[in-house]
């Protein structure tokens, strides 16, 4: 089968500036692409292209064969598009956002009703359905966002950090739901700079950042190709720093620094009893994970601005 | 015309989604949406109407009259598409949920209009029938005013929506306010002829988007056709699709980036 998505050679300027520098990808059928990477890095402007808001500058953008550039409506209707930014209508309630919604597509009123009976049961907002928008909590605003988002029962599913600012048990309630969707076959596409989201969703990840895809592939693949079982990592109080790096100098492959903690990749056993000499150090000895791939990749933590 | 090429069917729907709003919404907004013309046309008309006895033939009530519909035609979609759409478009980011579907910006912002030009049509038949339970409306041609109003409500629809695709805050909108449609109300001929303005402001006056409005209602309310009126609604059409257009190419270049 065709990838739904595919890009090749993708450009985004705006002006002067560069967002999306060359970039190439797939997304196949039934599987959750993730892009991740940290605020800046051009998700936002390559899924703002995917939804055909935003023009391409140069390259090929493909969705479910169309091009962006010329069959915008086309697309428009096989998407279902979950922002970043809250755009619900506070004019209307929980219900009515829903049926409006649906209406833009050209759904009947009967079948939006349907369909929006549907989706707030999927979404556990049924007995909400006749709320105004202000008095739900970011949580089901942001569940709100996505039963707007399926209303139209979408080919590819489009999420543009959608667990951001959502508490832990709002965003498990959103993973869980995703989770479901996905084993129903729904396409989906995620930006995020959450690894753990990223981790636990995704099939496949892209890691982007100034704009180019750095790395791409299954999660576990990319942890496994950059590092071995097991990494350290190091908490010291600022004026020791210098002494800790002095110390694992020559005994590890590489240090990479998150600010607050250091990051030993390839130590030899000796270096957590040597740092834990240190007054102040605080050493665990852990898996490795995607945020260790990307600070190697980029030389930044995900979360910074 | 590209832009033109853009707009469907689907602008409808837009004009929906505020007629879904309204019909929530209208208990709080008729009231008071009523009572400002009404208020004033009974201050102004009876109040200024004991000092001054005539104005070209017209008793002052009947000379001001059409001036204030003409002028209640204008308000309604200078605040609608003003500040109205500044707010869904860059605070609560409602445009940017319409064009995730199948509509296109120009399909938003042709509905955005359509509903400016609905508010209208929609005052300007309750004040008509306000005048005319008050005695003033002389003539069926009266019922003419409400086609105007349509051209009319398109018009300042759209030089308000394309006023919206520049601003820069919502502060824009003092400006468009104090110095456009405030004077209007003023300068028009809504309160007294705009023959006595002085020479230049007169001149002035009829480039003023209200002014012809205001020029064609009240010689159709009283009955008295003129040739003028033609030219009036001559200018009125072509500022009106050349404010409309001017807003479906600014507001793409604004939001499609």
């Amino acid at each position: 089968m065709p990838p739904v998505i595919e890009a090749k050679g993708l450009v985004k300027r705006y002006g002067e500036f560069t967002a999306v520098d060359g970039i190439d990808f797939a997304v196949e059928e039934g599987e959750c692409f993730g892009l991740l990477g940290s605020n800046g890095a051009g998700k936002t402007s390559t899924i703002r292209m995917i939804g055909c808001v935003s023009p391409v500058s140069e390259g090929e953008l493909r969705v479910a064969g169309h091009n962006v550039s010329t069959e915008g409506r086309a697309i428009k209707a096989l998407l279902g598009v979950v922002p970043q930014e809250d755009n619900l209508d506070e004019d209307l309630d929980v219900l009515q956002n829903l049926l409006v919604h649906a209406r833009y597509f050209g759904i009947s009123s009967d079948e939006a009703r349907r369909r929006a009976s549907e989706a707030l049961e999927f979404m556990e907002l049924t007995d909400r359905a006749r709320s105004p928008i202000d008095e739900l909590s970011g949580g089901m605003r942001r569940r709100l966002l996505i039963a707007r988002a399926l209303i139209n029962r979408p080919r590819v599913l489009v999420l543009d950090e959608p667990t951001t600012g959502l508490d832990p048990h709002g965003r498990h309630l959103v993973w869980e739901r995703l989770h479901l969707l996905k084993s129903q076959g729904t396409t989906m596409v995620l930006s995020t700079h959450a690894m753990d989201e990223a981790t636990h969703l995704c099939d496949r990840l892209a890691i982007m950042e100034e704009g180019r895809i750095l790395a791409h592939g299954p999660p576990r693949e990319l942890v496994a190709s950059h590092f071995g079982e097991e990494v350290v990592e190091v908490r010291v109080a600022p004026w020791e720093k210098e002494k800790a790096l002095a110390m694992v100098a020559g005994r590890v492959e590489h240090v990479a620094d998150h600010g607050d903690a250091l990051v030993l990749i390839g130590a030899d056993g000796h270096v957590p009893d040597l740092v834990r000499s240190l007054d102040s150090a605080v050493v665990v000895r852990r898996p490795p994970n995607l945020e260790d791939v990307f600070l190697v990749l980029t030389g930044k933590g995900l979360s910074s601005e | 015309m590209t832009a033109l090429a853009e707009v469907s069917f689907r602008s409808l729907h837009v004009w929906q989604r505020h007629r879904d709003v309204i019909l929530r919404l209208w208990k709080t907004d008729i009231v008071p949406l009523l009572a400002e013309p009404v208020v004033i046309l009974l201050v102004m008309g009876l109040g200024i109407g004991q000092v001054v006895d005539e104005v070209n033939g017209q008793d002052y009530l009947e000379f001001i009259g059409p001036g204030i519909l003409a002028a209640y035609v204008m308000f309604a979609p200078a605040f609608e598409n003003s500040w109205g759409s500044y707010v869904r478009m860059e605070v609560r980011r409602t445009y940017d949920a319409m064009i995730a579907t199948p509509l296109s910006i120009e399909d938003v912002i042709t509905g955005e209009i359509l509903w400016g030009v609905t508010r209208s049509l929609f005052l300007g038949t309750l004040i008509l029938i306000i005048l005319a339970v008050m005695g003033i409306v002389k003539s069926p041609l009266a019922i003419l005013v409400l086609p105007v109003a349509v051209l009319q409500g398109f018009l300042i629809a759209s030089l308000a929506m394309a006023y919206t695709s520049k601003a820069p805050s919502i502060n824009a909108f003092n400006f468009f306010y104090s110095l456009f449609i405030y004077p209007m109300f003023f300068l028009s001929g809504v309160f007294f002829p705009v023959e006595d303005l002085p020479n230049g402001l007169r001149q002035f006056a009829w480039v003023l988007p209200l002014t012809p409005a205001v020029h064609v209602m009240r010689h159709l309310i009283t009955g008295d056709l003129v040739l003028s009126m033609v030219w009036s609604l001559l200018g009125m059409a072509g500022a009106a699709f050349g404010f409309y257009y001017l807003a479906l190419v600014w507001m793409r270049r604004r939001l499609i980036r």
